[in-house]
């Protein structure tokens, strides 16, 4: 870097002289000296602009510089010593890549375990999981649920007193609604209230796709109460609701 | 002694409504997440799910999530009724299909409407329903109405609080 910067500024040196021989030979002396100030102010500016350089050095310093390098390059000189702290600095060195080849490869050793880990789930999560009920386990619970649900409605509906003017009521008005083109693939099979409960059983019209009409009726249903549907692969649909403003029958409530 | 039952008894009250906070889950679901399964096919504005027909109605189910071992406490749906006499009316649902009995099973929740007709929003508490565990799945269906001189009806969100 110092060789190069130095290069720059010899030349910058030399190039003032050679440019006041050639106005020597040609102009008058008056010309010559204005030309050799300008020449000079020139120099002087530009040889300010360079010794200001964030890394100015003299071109003394510069050869000296360059001297050391080519001593740093040279041949070493034959020195007992210097060649045993050579040696020793080599076995040390040797000892530290070793030290460093250890520690990478103990690196990578852990990186491709911690790679293989992500899709391994931890041991205390997968117990969480041998807890948890399987989808069959869980199917049956619900399955049970569903019975115990089903018996309490047919218990509450055969201990009621029927309203008859609410029961016939409400019994006229879904069968007129699912005579009609919106529940087409229903129909109406028989049906039986209490007081504030109601159980309707339908069929699945064979020639008719009822999955849409039967999705339908949960809220064109004409009633309004919570309601319970069952409907098995036959076709066969069993409805319980309550009336509204009340809810269907539950274990507590029993 | 007293001073030390007051302190376990406080902590104690602490950490079981933080515990209780843990578990409580409230989600707001933009409408147009919802389904059509019938009817006229929707249009979407600010999320929302709009009927644009102006003669057919539109049905929609409105899928929720329901955490296992969590009962639904709060749940409304949020619709914009335009429709000078028909109503929005939505309930929410769940069903089970079961494979010994090779049938399904449903609940459907008390079916609620909107009333009136107004460019204001109207919110439709379809109420609480009780969890049901793994295999059972909640949703919302809702029938909108079509549009009536230009106003047309939606579902502008859905709501579920559970815990």
């Amino acid at each position: 870097m110092n060789r190069t910067f130095a290069v720059i500024q010899v030349q910058n040196f030399h190039r003032p002289c050679v440019t006041a021989s050639f106005w020597e030979n040609d102009m008058t002396h008056s010309k010559m000296a204005l030309g050799g100030g300008l020449v000079l102010v020139v120099a002087a500016t530009a040889a300010t602009l360079l010794w200001e350089r964030p890394t100015p050095a003299p071109v003394d310093a510069v050869v000296n510089t360059t001297a050391i390098s080519e001593n740093v390059f040279a041949e070493p000189r034959p020195d007992a010593g210097q060649s045993q702290q050579n040696a020793e600095t080599l076995e040390n060195l040797k000892a530290d890549l070793l030290q460093l080849e250890a520690q990478l490869a103990a690196l990578q050793y852990t990186q491709e375990q911690q790679a293989q880990n992500i899709h391994t789930p931890r041991p205390n999560r997968l117990a969480q999981v041998k807890e948890r009920p399987t989808p069959e386990q869980a199917d049956r619970q619900v399955e049970q649920q569903v019975q115990r649900q089903q018996s309490l409605y047919e218990a509450q509906l055969m201990s009621e007193a029927v309203d008859m003017e609410w029961a016939d009521a409400t019994l006229a008005k879904v069968e007129t609604a699912l005579i009609g083109e919106e529940f087409k693939g229903l129909d109406f099979v028989e049906g039986n209230c209490g007081a504030t409960l109601c159980r309707v059983k339908l069929s699945a019209n064979q020639n008719v796709p009822m999955e849409e009409s039967l999705q339908k009726l949960s809220v064109d249903r004409p009633w309004n109460g919570p309601t319970f549907v069952s409907m098995d692969s036959m076709g066969n649909v069993s409805l319980f609701f309550a009336r509204d403003g009340h809810q269907l029958p539950t274990e507590e409530l029993m | 002694m007293f001073q030390l039952l007051k302190t376990t008894v406080l902590a104690s009250a602490c950490a079981l409504a933080a515990a209780s906070a843990l578990a409580a889950d409230a989600k707001n679901y933009p409408g147009s997440m919802g389904v059509k399964y019938s009817g006229a096919t929707p249009s979407y504005s600010s999320s929302a799910i709009v009927n644009p027909s102006s003669s057919s109605w539109m049905y929609v189910d409105l899928p929720a999530i329901n955490d296992e071992d969590n009962d639904i406490l709060i749940s409304y749906v949020r619709v914009l009724d335009r429709h000078y006499s028909s109503d929005v009316r939505c309930s929410i649902n769940q069903a089970y299909w079961n494979n010994s009995a090779d049938a399904m099973y449903g609940w459907w929740g008390t079916n609620v409407t909107s009333t009136g007709s107004s460019s204001n929003s109207q919110t439709l508490s379809t109420g609480p329903l009780g969890g049901t565990g793994m295999t059972v799945h909640t949703y919302f269906s809702c029938a909108v109405p079509p549009s009536y001189s230009g106003n047309q009806s939606r579902i502008i969100s859905y709501y579920v609080y559970e815990g």
